[in-house]
């Protein structure tokens, strides 16, 4: 994973956590992004501080080199600055929305520039390193709907979870997709299809 | 992106193409396909929302990676920057941008230096240009001119005044160069680029123009600055990057 190998993938387990907690992280933002909305540049510092680990860590596998990263990071920030009024807190959490800007901003980068593609198989990027250690992930709101996400990614087959989770963490195309993995684009389709059916399957169950 | 060896039941088929464009798995042409059709389809649009937020959960895989130290200063400067040319166009609707820049208490307001960052620096920074500015000027026939970068960002604002025969430049943004030096260059209306010398980065300044270049210091003159070494362009030519340009325009 060359120059940013170092962003290292949890496992997929649910980790323990205060709903209530959870709960105080999504309004503080949701608040925040409202003061932002307005043109308040101390709450763009706040949601700055609890939201770029995460974004970052994010960019740090999407694109090729740090450089990349802080450009696109930048320009997401940018437009969370200048679209701030059009988050609508009914319509989902504010963290769903601001990974929403900045993995687009990550695949428009991707794309414009036709980015050599990064080396490295499948299983390389989907590897999982142990790690049980609660961190900062305990102030940032999730909830039991990504714990459900969780689960009913492990219900998947092993080829269809892997493709599904190197296209959210790589940003790369079906076309892409299949030649990394060495598999017509065919199967390549039908794995990820047929997987995100029973994922959706699993999730509204 | 529709796999034809399949056949799904219809909403099947709309929440996959969701979910495709959300992961990023479609071409930007199909991308845009997916997109535009939504826009009018609210099926496909919710369905969208809905995998945003279900596949956003896998983000929480990642360990936070810190963003390196300079990065949130330099999304402020470009934040405050925005600002100041938004306030500047709200309170002037319909007037040319330099005009109302030059005017515009708010658009000073807005200026300050990195590293000082609070309201009541900015404020006496802007208070400081406004002043040197303005007893660097007379009233008549000036010219003004907002260089800017691009669309957004005014970087230096130049007012010419014919009867001292000088420009007044004054930065409106924080240049992060400490190796080079910003260079004013005046473009005349044949095209000709001559250097006007090097300039302050951190404060107001007048740049007497040249007698032989008074004539051609008029409206529709274009202005550019570059980042050149110290001591300015060897050899009158520019050599840095254009980080700044404008036209000048009557007041």
């Amino acid at each position: 994973m060359g120059e940013l190998g170092e962003a290292h993938i949890k496992p997929a387990g649910w980790r323990n956590g205060d709903a209530a907690a959870r709960e105080h992280v999504r309004d503080r933002l949701t608040l925040l992004l409202k003061l932002v909305a307005s043109g308040d540049q101390g709450a763009m510092s706040e949601v700055y501080k609890a939201t770029s680990g995460r974004l970052y860590a994010l960019l740090t596998q999407m694109l090729p080199t740090h450089g990349d990263a802080d450009e696109v990071l930048q320009e997401a920030y940018l437009t969370v600055w200048r679209r701030a009024q059009t988050f609508a807190p009914g319509q989902g959490s504010p963290m769903t929305w601001l990974i929403t800007i900045t993995r687009n901003k990550a695949i428009d980068r991707l794309r414009s520039e036709k980015h050599a593609r990064r080396t490295g198989t499948l299983d390389e990027l989907t590897e999982e390193p142990v790690d049980d250690t609660p961190s900062a992930l305990n102030l940032i709101e999730t909830g039991e709907e990504h714990h459900r996400l969780h689960h009913c990614l492990d219900q998947l087959e092993d080829r269809q979870r892997d493709a599904i989770r190197t296209a959210f963490f790589s940003g790369i195309t079906y076309q892409q997709l299949s030649e990394r993995a060495s598999v017509p684009l065919g199967t390549m389709k039908s794995w990820i299809r047929r997987g995100l059916i029973s994922l959706k399957a699993c999730l509204e169950a | 992106m529709t796999d034809k060896n399949e056949t799904l039941p219809e909403r099947d088929e709309v929440s996959l193409r969701a979910a495709e464009l959300v992961l990023g798995l479609l071409s930007p042409i199909e991308a845009d396909e997916v997109r535009r059709e939504a826009s009018g389809n609210h099926l496909l649009s919710a369905e969208i929302s809905l995998w945003e937020e279900k596949l956003a959960g896998m983000a929480d895989e990642l360990h936070p990676v810190t963003p390196p130290p300079g990065l949130w200063m330099s999304i402020e400067e470009a934040l405050r920057a925005e600002t100041a040319t938004r306030a500047a166009k709200q309170e002037a609707p319909g007037q040319r941008p330099a005009r109302s820049l030059w005017n515009n208490i708010g658009f000073w307001r807005g200026l300050s230096f990195a590293g000082l960052g609070t309201a009541v620096a900015a404020s006496i920074f802007a208070l400081v240009m406004f002043w040197q500015a303005n007893a660097l000027l007379t009233d008549q026939d000036r010219l003004v001119v907002a260089l800017q970068a691009g669309e957004e960002q005014a970087a230096f604002v130049a007012t010419y005044d014919p009867q001292r025969k000088q420009i007044v430049i004054v930065p409106a943004q924080v240049i992060n160069e400490t190796e080079r030096v910003p260079e004013l260059w005046l473009v005349t209306k044949d095209k000709r680029v001559v250097s006007l010398g090097v300039i302050a980065s951190e404060s107001a300044q007048a740049v007497v123009i040249p007698p032989d270049l008074i004539e051609e210091t008029s409206a529709g003159a274009g202005l550019v600055i570059t980042l050149e070494p110290p001591g300015g362009a060897p050899g009158g030519v520019a050599t840095g990057p254009a980080i700044a340009q404008g036209e000048l325009a009557p007041i």
